[in-house]
């Protein structure tokens, strides 16, 4: 037998409050503001109320599902190229699908208007293959209406032209190394229908002629970085780059088992700081040059 | 075109988590929707555990990414309580790895009509005085408590974590009054 300020306990009694307490609690669960069980401990009643109502601040906002979005499909589209085993990000093949699932895709590709063969054909890479997750995305962007979420895609030029698009400020890397080319800029931008909501990166390329890659992501998004969490601890670590504190990472998932391959990438993550809330990521990751090499590059960035 | 996706799309939905999960391995739409079945449940535990917003979508966004990852392993039962194992380590590792700062948006101005600074003080005072109460619990009492604050009803949790819903209501009755007493200490020594 327990008491507690005058309310006292036996077992029986805390089955029986076990049950007004389920009653309680499914009613605030219902959106019922004051539930009215007879016999139920008021302070108990009071407590269940307040940690219901605090909860309710847990609740994500629009503007963190928002973030959370852009961030999972950054993560899932890096998922899907690994677990393809794809060497380059330009260089996609048919990833792991089921054969029903890759039918699928294909019977929906041989059906699309003019307007998705077009979207599609943005997505394809030198050597002509796309992932199917690609076609889907592309099959979303073109087929249905923007607020069912794609990436509004856009190349440009020069990353001065990025600029334009960017809603942050894009600094141009002065120091990567002779070998590796410009090969591509792309600007892409989540379309929430808040304007005010940072959901925008941009992706600079590089390749050499051998086809090494250098790649620069700036903006509200962190792909690679997810493998943070999923690399050894020697693998892995935190340094200061311009002031800011920036993360490592060498090598990615081999499998989805998690066999580490170190040869695979090299990974320098630096969190710029948050704008309205949204944390801006500059992120550079090659499968040829070393964390000493991109920390050189990205001190460069202006 | 539209009704090709469409179709895949409407036969996905009609899936069970389990069913999705199987799907999931090989098809990231059918990941997408178990991610919007579950974010707000990982979100909220996030939240709840973390206390601050920026660390919660962190953590949301790792939970999911591991879930994905780790796909092959799952190997049946609830796909829920799978997913709060994960959420579990993951905030764990959080806490391990924080430094203690605060999160930029949850040290925003209020906007109008808001509480002040002190009544937003006291506020933020009550609610770290709650949840310290909450850290100090069983895990289990903690977990069918935080799960009820998710959203989730008793058959639910008792599913997820595998015990009688019986189990689940006598957890949660044990948890609120060792809570109250919890929260008549930390008030009475403020006092």
């Amino acid at each position: 037998m327990t008491e507690t300020n005058g309310w006292t306990t036996t077992d029986h009694d805390e089955q029986v409050e076990a049950e007004l307490l389920e009653r309680f609690w499914d009613e605030l669960a219902s959106d019922v503001e004051s539930p009215q069980v007879a016999q139920l401990d008021p302070e108990l009643a009071t407590l269940s109320r307040r940690l219901h109502l605090d909860a309710v601040t847990d609740d994500p906002s629009h503007e963190s599902l928002a973030r959370l979005s852009l961030r999972i499909d950054a993560g899932l589209s890096d998922a899907v190229n690994w677990r393809a085993g794809a060497s380059r990000p330009w260089r996609r093949a048919w990833p792991l699908w089921r054969p029903r699932s890759a039918a699928a895709v294909l019977m929906a590709a041989a059906l699309t208007s003019m307007l998705l063969l077009a979207g599609i054909m943005q997505y394809r890479g030198e050597d002509g293959a796309i992932s199917a997750a690609e076609v889907l995305r592309a099959a979303r962007a073109a087929a249905v209406p923007t607020h069912e979420a794609s990436f509004e895609r856009t190349e440009v030029d020069a990353i001065a032209d990025a600029q334009e698009l960017a809603t942050f400020h894009v600094r141009t890397p002065h120091r990567v190394p002779d070998e590796f080319a410009a090969y591509e800029v792309v600007h892409q931008r989540w379309p929430y229908a808040d304007e005010e909501v940072h959901a925008d990166f941009v992706l600079v390329r590089y390749r050499t002629p051998e086809g090494h890659w250098l790649e620069i992501w700036q903006g509200f998004t962190a792909p690679y970085l997810s493998f943070q969490t999923l690399a050894p601890e020697d693998r892995t670590g935190l340094l200061s780059v311009r002031g800011k504190e920036a993360a490592w990472i060498e090598g990615r998932p081999l499998d989805h088992s998690g066999t580490w391959d170190p040869e695979a990438q090299t990974t320098l993550g630096i969190l710029e700081g948050y704008e309205g809330g949204s944390p801006r990521f500059t992120v550079l990751a090659s499968d040829a040059l070393s964390v000493e090499d991109l920390v050189g590059i990205a001190e460069s960035l202006q | 075109m539209a009704d090709g996706l469409g179709s895949r799309s409407a036969l996905l939905e009609q899936l069970d988590d389990r069913e999705l999960a199987g799907e999931a391995v090989a098809d990231p739409d059918a990941f997408r929707l178990l991610y919007e079945r579950h974010v707000r449940t990982v979100f909220r535990f996030c939240k709840r555990r973390l206390g601050d917003t920026s660390a919660a979508e962190d953590a949301t966004s790792e939970v999911f990414i591991k879930a994905w990852a780790g796909l092959s392993s799952f190997r049946g039962g609830s796909f829920t309580a799978w997913l709060i194992v994960i959420a579990r380590h993951t905030v764990a590792d959080f806490h391990r790895r924080r430094r203690p700062t605060a999160a930029l948006d949850e040290i925003r101005e209020p906007a109008d009509g808001s509480p002040g600074p002190e009544a937003s003080a006291v506020e933020a005072g009550e609610r770290a005085m709650l949840r310290n109460a909450l850290a100090e619990l069983s895990e289990d009492q903690r977990l069918v408590l935080e799960l009820q604050l998710a959203g989730w009803r008793g058959p639910e949790i008792a599913e997820a974590l595998n015990k009688t819903p019986a189990a689940v209501k006598m957890l949660r009755q044990r948890a609120l009054r060792r809570l109250r007493a919890q929260l008549a200490s930390a008030q009475g020594e403020t006092q």
